[in-house]
Order: C-alpha cells, then sequence, then structure tokens
C-alpha cells in the first residue's frame, strides 16, 4: 500500500529472537553430545552461540536508534481511549464498592457514555469529587 | 586451478597451488562439503590469538626454540590483520565434532606464513599445536570467542539500548495511556512506565550475563587429550592462561577441573540459555511497540514509528 509505514524494526528483532531460541535448542542438543572425555559437538555449539551473540548485539542498537529513540506520540490517541476506558471505575472501588462500580463501568460501555457521566448520575459523589478521583494520571501513582 | 601436492600421516594429496593450508585441511574440505558455512570469524581470531599465547608459553618453558616462537607470533598478528581471514579457512562448520580440522587448519596456515618469515621449517604439529591437543583448545576457544565478543559486543549494545529507553522514558514521561491486560484495556499507566519496564528488563539480563563470564573465563587449555595433560608443560596451562589475558585483557585462567571442561559444555549451554531469555525480553518489548504503533486508524495507533 502505498504510503504504508510498517514496523521492520520489531520485526527484525523478533526474528532474531526466534532464531536465538533455536540455537539455543541445537545448543542443548550438542551440550548433550559430552561422551565420557570429550563433547564431540563443539563445532556447531561454536557457531550457533557466537551467532547468538552477534545478532543480538546487532538488532539491539537497531532497536535503540531505529524504533525506541524515534517514535512519535499520539497524544490525541492516548486521551481519547483513557476517557473512555470504564475500567477506570476500578478507582471507586474502595468507595462505592465493588457491584456498584461494574454496574457504572457496564452502563458506561453500553450506552458509549465516559464513566464520569455515568457515575455522576449512579452515586452521590459530585462531579468535583468524580473528577479527582477518575483522574488518569492520578491513578498511575499507586495508593489508595 | 593449479595445484601443489602436500603430505600428511595419511600420505599425499592435491592442495591449491596459492592456499595457505595444507594436506590436513584440504583432507577436511574434501570430507565435509556439508552447509558452505565456514566457522565464524569471531573464533577463528580467538583461535590464533590461542596460538600466539602457547607459542609464547612454550617458548618461557623451554618447549619450542625462540625464533620459532617468534615467527608464530608475528603470522598471527599478520592472519589478525588480514580483511579476508576465512579465506584461509574453509572448513564447514559440520566437520569432526572436536573441531579438529579447525585447529589443524589454524596449525597449517601459521606453519607455512611462520616457516616463510623464520626461514627455517615450523612444524604444524611439533611448533604450533605443542602442548595443546584440539580437545582442550577447541573448547577453551569456545570460551574464549565467546567471552571477547560479550565484552566488545553485546554488553556494550545491551547497555546502549538500557539508556536510549531511559532517554526517551524520560521524554514521554508527561504522557498517559490505557494500560492493558490480556489485551483488554485496563487502569492507565504512564508511557514511561512501559518504556522503564523494558530498561529493567534489559538491565536484569546484563546482570545474568555478566554472572556467567566468570565461569566462562576458566578454560580447559591444558588438560590436552582427555583431561589429564599428558604431554604439556606442567606449567603450561598456567603460562598459556597468563599469555592469553595480556592479549586480550581478559583474566582467563585454568579450570579447576579439565576433565569437565573438555567432556563437557554446561557453561556453553548456560550462556546460550541466557541468550534465550534475553531473546524472550526482546520479543516482549518487540511486540509492545507493534502493537502500540498498529493501526494508524484501525489499530491502537498510540505511536508512530519512524519510517525507514
Amino acid at each position: 500500500m502505498p504510503g504504508k509505514v510498517n514496523p521492520v524494526i520489531p520485526e527484525a528483532v523478533a526474528m532474531v529472537g526466534a532464531q536465538v531460541i533455536g540455537n539455543d535448542a541445537t545448543i542443548t542438543i550438542a551440550g548433550q553430545s559430552g561422551n565420557f572425555e570429550l563433547n564431540v559437538m563443539l563445532p556447531v555449539i561454536a557457531h550457533n552461540l557466537l551467532e547468538s551473540i552477534a545478532i543480538l548485539s546487532s538488532v539491539s542498537v537497531l532497536l535503540a536508534d531505529k524504533a525506541v529513540k524515534t517514535f512519535k506520540v499520539n497524544e490525541n490517541k492516548l486521551k481519547e481511549a483513557l476517557s473512555r476506558n470504564p475500567i477506570l471505575v476500578t478507582a471507586l472501588n474502595p468507595i462505592i464498592g465493588y457491584l456498584k462500580a461494574a454496574e457504572i463501568a457496564k452502563t458506561a460501555y453500553r450506552e458509549g457514555r465516559p464513566v464520569i457521566d455515568v457515575a455522576e448520575q449512579l452515586t452521590d459523589l459530585s462531579r468535583a469529587e468524580l473528577e479527582k478521583l477518575l483522574d488518569p494520571e492520578k491513578l498511575t501513582q499507586g495508593g489508595i | 586451478m593449479s595445484t601443489r601436492i602436500e603430505r600428511d600421516s595419511m600420505g599425499e594429496l592435491e592442495v591449491p597451488s596459492e592456499a595457505l593450508y595444507s594436506a590436513q585441511t584440504q583432507r577436511a574440505v574434501i570430507n565435509f562439503p556439508v552447509s558452505g558455512l565456514r566457522m565464524p570469524v569471531s573464533f577463528v581470531r580467538s583461535l590464533l590469538l590461542a596460538k600466539s599465547a602457547a607459542a609464547k608459553a612454550n617458548v618461557t618453558l623451554d618447549q619450542i626454540p625462540l625464533s620459532v616462537g617468534k615467527s608464530i607470533c608475528e603470522a598471527v598478528n599478520t592472519l589478525l590483520k588480514s580483511d579476508d581471514l576465512l579465506v584461509h579457512f574453509p572448513v564447514d562448520v559440520f566437520q569432526t565434532g572436536s573441531g579438529t580440522s579447525s585447529n589443524m587448519n589454524a596449525n597449517e596456515v601459521l606453519a607455512t606464513i611462520s616457516s616463510e618469515l623464520a626461514g627455517e621449517a615450523v612444524s604444524p604439529n611439533d611448533h604450533i599445536n605443542c602442548g595443546q591437543s584440539s580437545n582442550d583448545i577447541i573448547p577453551s576457544v569456545i570460551h574464549i570467542s565467546s567471552s571477547i565478543e560479550l565484552r566488545e559486543k553485546l554488553i556494550p549494545a545491551l547497555e546502549h539500548l538500557v539508556q536510549v529507553i531511559r532517554s526517551k522514558a524520560l521524554e514521554v514521561q508527561h504522557y498517559v495511556k490505557t494500560g492493558r491486560t490480556h489485551l483488554m484495556d485496563a487502569m492507565p499507566v504512564r508511557l514511561s512506565q512501559s518504556l522503564e519496564s523494558w530498561a529493567s528488563q534489559i538491565e536484569g539480563q546484563i546482570e545474568a550475563i555478566k554472572r556467567i563470564e566468570k565461569p566462562l573465563h576458566c578454560l580447559a587449555q591444558g588438560g590436552t587429550a582427555v583431561g589429564t595433560g599428558v604431554n604439556a608443560h606442567p606449567s603450561f596451562a598456567a603460562e598459556f592462561n597468563k599469555e592469553l589475558s595480556k592479549l586480550t585483557e581478559i583474566p582467563f585462567s585454568s579450570a579447576s577441573n579439565f576433565f569437565n571442561y573438555i567432556g563437557t559444555q554446561d557453561v556453553a549451554v548456560s550462556l546460550s540459555g541466557q541468550l534465550k531469555s534475553l531473546a524472550v525480553s526482546m520479543i516482549k518489548i518487540a511486540n509492545d511497540l507493534r502493537w502500540m504503533n498498529s493501526g494508524p486508524l484501525a489499530g491502537l495507533g498510540e505511536i508512530e514509528l519512524e519510517a525507514l
């Protein structure tokens, strides 16, 4: 598709992972080939071990410099999903109880409404209290 | 192709005229046309460093003449500078299980070059391979080459990855996103918390790999054919490790039990297992990125990876 941008670096990283896991299977079997005084699968161990080290080294740098360092964040998309996320109601569990919170979540999801609107309707909490309780940023900090 | 005639204990055979290797290597080329894969260049380079350390140890212990030892070390240096080192090491990975053909390949190539340098006959067996057996040098070279590659490539690459993830986490600290468990919407997290988790994964892997470096720096060298050390000078292992440590700036030492390090590859299996664990960590990070980047419209579309 014209203009399509695929996640090529993460795909390369995952393929390196697959190869390293395969190399490990080979080395595991080769490691069992020590009979009495000598292991007799030494070259295949060397080849696979050094390949794993080499490709993990190269791809780590690509992952850092061509994916992690340079990605952009779509802030609007993050905010939109957060505002519609019924699971935010989990934050109200300690105040209104699990069953009531579940009712709010299901209603919000079924009716496609923001959870804060439904909570305002179905609880005695004020809009201001709810805004504080359901602030996504505060919810990332842990505690009760 | 023009050829010359070479002889070994099994008789005569034709070898390409310009080849630096001799009969034993040529037999391996004929016997193992399996994969076309040659031993890795990092392996060959470590094998050459080991030959240099062995030559120095043998000179110190009066096992080979000083002039011969010097020419062997000079030959090693010449080869290490070569841009096309593997031309001289044509033996397939799928060869004898002890790697004897690769050991003899190194002995023969070094014998050819050092004979020219010394102006006297240097023997692949009696001089280059003095005090060694394929059975102790090949397991040792697995440890030496892995140690060098970890120190020079993998650990710096992983440390760079951790540093880049940490900087990015700082840069995106203010973004809050939907957390996901079971791939389903869950409580919110900061984007930086996801990234710090990746950095912590890779840091844990670096620590675990570093723990394997200690046994990796123990070598079978000096155990010779079966672990008893027969046919090597009693001080050969100690001298060898002293010289190799100088050459590589890695503290190599003798294994506490040669039989173990010749009869098994337990340390290589541990290292490989740890690399597998690292691979699993990297796949996790790659998949998180792929999911966040999915879309742009019908997927999550949380991030945009650089167009490459």
